[in-house]
């Protein structure tokens, strides 16, 4: 008995491993597995490695993009075209930082130990130079003449705070995808209450209205009226998310961390510096206290926040405008058919700034390492990514194979209709816009992918929220601006654990001043002594850099 | 004093007698002949090497810059820079108040817990319902720690937790358990009483066992109730048991449950829940600084070995229970 026990185990146990080993073999978006092989794929006449090269790599892996389907055609394609052979160690990003802590030391005194590329990820472009694990690409620009002419004049998002350059970049060519959403549907039942006079609030005094209407009425019916949360905050990585759009309610451009900002005489520094930060404070904290601020401003992870968005609790929130069409259809699922998650302009704040964060364009991405330069491998990698930079390695990236992912209308790449019949979704499954690995993201293809072959008009209401969301012409044009980069510069990898993100941080220190722990006297009153510990140092040290980067 | 004066003659003993070859001759017989025993303690020995003595190599890096990918050669020497740093800083007197408030704490109520559960356990005479609740209690132990902090979240959540809605229900205003500094160590205490509770009261459970049931029966014909039995006699026969492990709490007083702790901060409760351990590993993982981590390390596992010194010689003297 106990034999025949432990076979059912042990055969269930080898089942499961080789169908965690298998890939999927289904069809994705019309395309079958392996489906590339059958095409031709001559090798690039403009850049090509004879006798092939092998590129290691350590990179960062994220859920969007499956792994499973054995369909990818980009990676076999780029072997074929150039003779670079990728082997990519990918981790997701979750620990990513001690992964790299692991691959460095167990490179300790050998270098040739080293991946030719690392994705810096958590562990930061600043650190990595620190160690002496990656070098930069000043010396080497001349390589990479597409690569330089794609980033443009958007240098000062490429560049380290020291002014050097040290990673190939991803560049994301396509509109601004976040965006303030709210319950037109509430709105409307607020309306028809006589509580607001307004379909969709605009000014501050308008939205605060909503708010509070919201606050005080049992909007999804279910019998609790505190059940609703007037406006849902994301934390992100130490309160960034969730504080970007107020922020810039207050006309604080903030970084992509909400630590700095460039004043209106183009000083860098940090928001607290900002002469509206204490009215930016005072009305956050009058809002927390109000119960309008979501409760959990400080813990709310991003996928809590659809969870309240799905639950029929959110009454407005900012994020991918794409999750007001995927919440407004799964609200309809659940019955609630008036639902309606309408992406809307940034909220006017007090002062009447409406502003919106610009989708940062170019990330800096791939580091290339010390072990790279061992096996003198570095001037060919360069040259790869200037092809990829290349027409032809944009079209790869973005479109796929000509004939089989794509076809060539006047002139221009058009993507089949299969493979647009899930949006995003088989479009990425196919290994399209491999983000993961970097690239060049073309608007033409973004859009394509939006419609899916369809128009506006066409759309359902979700989805034209959605659009309306993303889209340039759309309810967030003229608000954007282009976030100022948060420079790591030596002061502020020395202080950013203690000073900026430590217990007794700036960021601690202002969440709670917004709950009502501290009071904003108080707030400035230590933020001052934490200029006098080393924060200081950081706004100086920042403000020169951006000048000298900005000048160059 | 006897047990160690014994140890000693018996050490010398055998080392005479290890001498003769025909006793080393017997002694390898034996263990040939008990070899899977011995290989069971193979992994374990490894482990220690492995994960506990060869990493005692790297502690020099308290005294260095280090760089990972330079190493010890590579680095820069700083002598006692970091301890200087790390002595002078305010927050580290902060970071070991909050261990040692939520340790004490938890040594108050959490350790005591599965001693008394196990007495009353003890109690119950009916055997299916003993073992089903000592089931159920140990259960917890093996819920991993992600999902103990999930669990925590989905009750404590003032918006969507199940605490949030009975507080809507009777009219009342949900409290927001996990951003609130008061609160930490109150959730922290109730959750580790839940799932340790069960797991840690196995061994007062076995220590019990091990009464010499005539004692009871002594006890019975003094006249001894059950609760006169429970005080007179399996207390002291669990008290060796509980101070031996109350020794090594003690030696885990500036340690915390690392995993529990990190992913239960957030900016509104970092001033009570940033602990010397939590400390440490940002300072290494975070912010890259390897030499101050590990000299972080180092004072947390020196102050903890001399807590543990304290406590063996005061159990010493007053019970002449003791680790060594």
């Amino acid at each position: 008995m106990k034999k025949t026990l432990a076979l059912v185990l042990a055969i269930a146990m080898l089942l499961s491993v080789t169908s965690a080993l298998a890939t999927s073999t289904e069809a994705v978006g019309g395309m079958e597995a392996g489906w590339w092989k059958a095409a031709e794929i001559k090798p690039s006449e403009t850049f090509h490695v004879d006798g092939g090269l092998n590129v290691t790599m350590l990179g960062i892996h994220y859920n969007q993009y499956p792994n499973t389907f054995d369909g990818g055609y980009y990676f076999p394609s780029v072997e074929a075209m150039t003779g670079v052979h990728f082997d990519i160690d990918w981790r997701t990003s979750d620990g990513y930082a001690e992964i790299v802590n692991t691959v460095l030391a167990n490179a300790s005194s050998d270098v040739t130990k080293l991946p030719d590329i690392i994705q810096p990820g958590a562990y930061g472009i600043s650190a990595l130079v620190n160690e002496g694990a990656i070098i930069p690409l000043d010396d080497y620009l001349d390589l990479i003449p597409n690569v330089v002419a794609a980033v443009g004049d958007r240098m000062s998002s490429w560049a380290a705070a020291d002014g050097h350059i040290y990673a190939i970049p991803t560049i994301v060519n396509v509109p601004g995808s976040q965006s303030m959403t709210f319950r037109k549907d509430w709105a409307l039942k607020l309306k028809d209450m006589g509580v607001i006079d307004f379909d969709t609030p605009s000014t501050w005094e308008e939205w605060k209205a909503f708010w509070y209407g919201v606050r005080d009425n049992d909007m999804n019916g279910n019998g609790d009226a505190g059940d609703e949360i007037p406006l849902v905050l994301e934390m992100g990585e130490s309160g960034e998310r969730c504080l970007h759009i107020l922020l810039n309610a207050f006309g604080i451009k903030a970084s992509n961390d909400a630590q700095f900002c460039v004043l209106d005489d183009g000083t860098y520094t940090m928001v607290y510096e900002h002469p509206r930060y204490r009215d930016f404070l005072t009305a956050v904290q009058q809002l927390y206290k109000d119960g309008i601020i979501d409760p959990e401003f400080a813990t709310r992870k991003q996928a809590d926040m659809y969870n309240t968005m799905a639950a029929n609790k959110c009454a407005s929130c900012f994020t991918w405008a794409q999750m007001s069409q995927t919440h407004t259809e799964a609200l309809w699922e659940q019955g609630v058919t008036d639902a309606l998650f309408q992406c809307v302009a940034p909220v006017q704040g007090p002062f009447g700034d409406r502003y919106l964060q610009e989708r940062q364009a170019v990330t800096p991405l791939n580091c290339i390492t010390e072990g790279a330069v061992a096996r003198g491998n570095v001037e060919n990698i360069l040259k790869f990514w200037n092809w990829q930079f290349s027409e032809e390695g944009i079209n790869l990236y973005n479109y796929g194979i000509e004939g089989y992912t794509y076809d060539l209308v006047d002139g221009a790449p058009v993507m089949k209709t299969s493979i647009l019949q899930n949006g995003f979704v088989d479009y990425r499954t196919i290994g399209m816009e491999c983000e993961p690995f970097g690239g060049m993201w073309q608007t033409s293809a973004f859009m394509q992918c939006l419609f899916a072959g369809k128009t506006v008009d066409e759309l359902n209401a979700a989805y034209q929220s959605f659009w309306a969301g993303l889209n340039d012409e759309g309810v967030n044009k003229g608000c954007y601006y282009a976030m100022p980069p948060t420079l790591e510069t030596e002061a502020y990898t020395e202080y950013r654990a203690e000073l900026i993100i430590g217990s007794n941080g700036v960021c601690s220190l202002r969440d709670q001043t917004i709950a009502g722990q501290v009071s904003v006297d108080d707030f400035f009153a230590r933020y001052e002594q934490l200029k006098s510990r080393g924060l200081e140092d950081v706004i100086e040290e920042g403000a020169e850099a951006y000048a000298q980067i900005v000048g160059e | 004093m006897t047990e160690r004066t014994i140890t000693s003659r018996a050490g010398k003993k055998r080392n005479t007698v290890f001498n003769s070859p025909a006793i080393r001759k017997r002694v390898r017989n034996q263990i040939w002949q008990n070899r899977y025993i011995y290989m069971m303690v193979i992994p374990v020995l490894v482990y220690m090497a492995l994960f506990k003595y060869m990493p005692m190599y790297y502690l020099r890096a308290s005294f260095y810059d280090y760089k990972l990918l330079k190493g010890f050669e590579g680095s820069k020497y700083v002598g006692f820079k970091w301890f200087e740093r790390l002595l002078s800083s305010d927050e580290l007197w902060q970071y070991i108040r909050n261990t040692l408030s939520l340790n004490i704490l938890s040594l108050l109520i959490c350790f005591p817990a599965p001693l008394v559960f196990a007495l009353l356990l003890n109690e119950v005479r009916n055997v299916p319902y003993k073992k089903f609740v000592q089931t159920v209690s140990y259960m917890p132990h093996f819920i991993s720690t992600v999902v103990l902090v999930s669990i925590i979240n989905n009750i404590c959540s003032p918006s969507m937790g199940t605490l949030a809605k009975l507080y809507r229900m009777m009219g009342k205003t949900p409290i927001n358990f996990l951003s609130n500094p008061d609160y930490f160590y109150g959730v922290n205490i109730v959750s580790g009483v839940w799932q340790t509770l069960g797991w840690n009261a196995v061994i007062y459970i076995s220590a019990i066992s091990g009464i010499d049931s005539t004692l009871y029966e002594a006890a019975r014909i003094d006249g001894a109730g059950r609760f006169q039995q429970v005080l007179h006699v399996t207390i002291p026969g669990v008290l060796p048991t509980f101070i031996l492990l109350l020794i090594m709490q003690i030696g885990q007083m500036l340690n915390c449950v690392f995993d529990k702790i990190y992913l239960l901060q957030n900016t509104l409760n970092l001033q009570v829940s940033e602990m010397l351990p939590t400390y440490v590993y940002k300072l290494g993982m975070v912010s890259h600084k390897y030499g101050q981590s590990t000299a972080g390390g180092l004072f947390n596992s020196v102050v903890s070995l001399i807590l543990v010194l304290i406590a063996n010689g005061i159990s010493k003297k007053v019970s002449e229970t003791s680790l060594f």
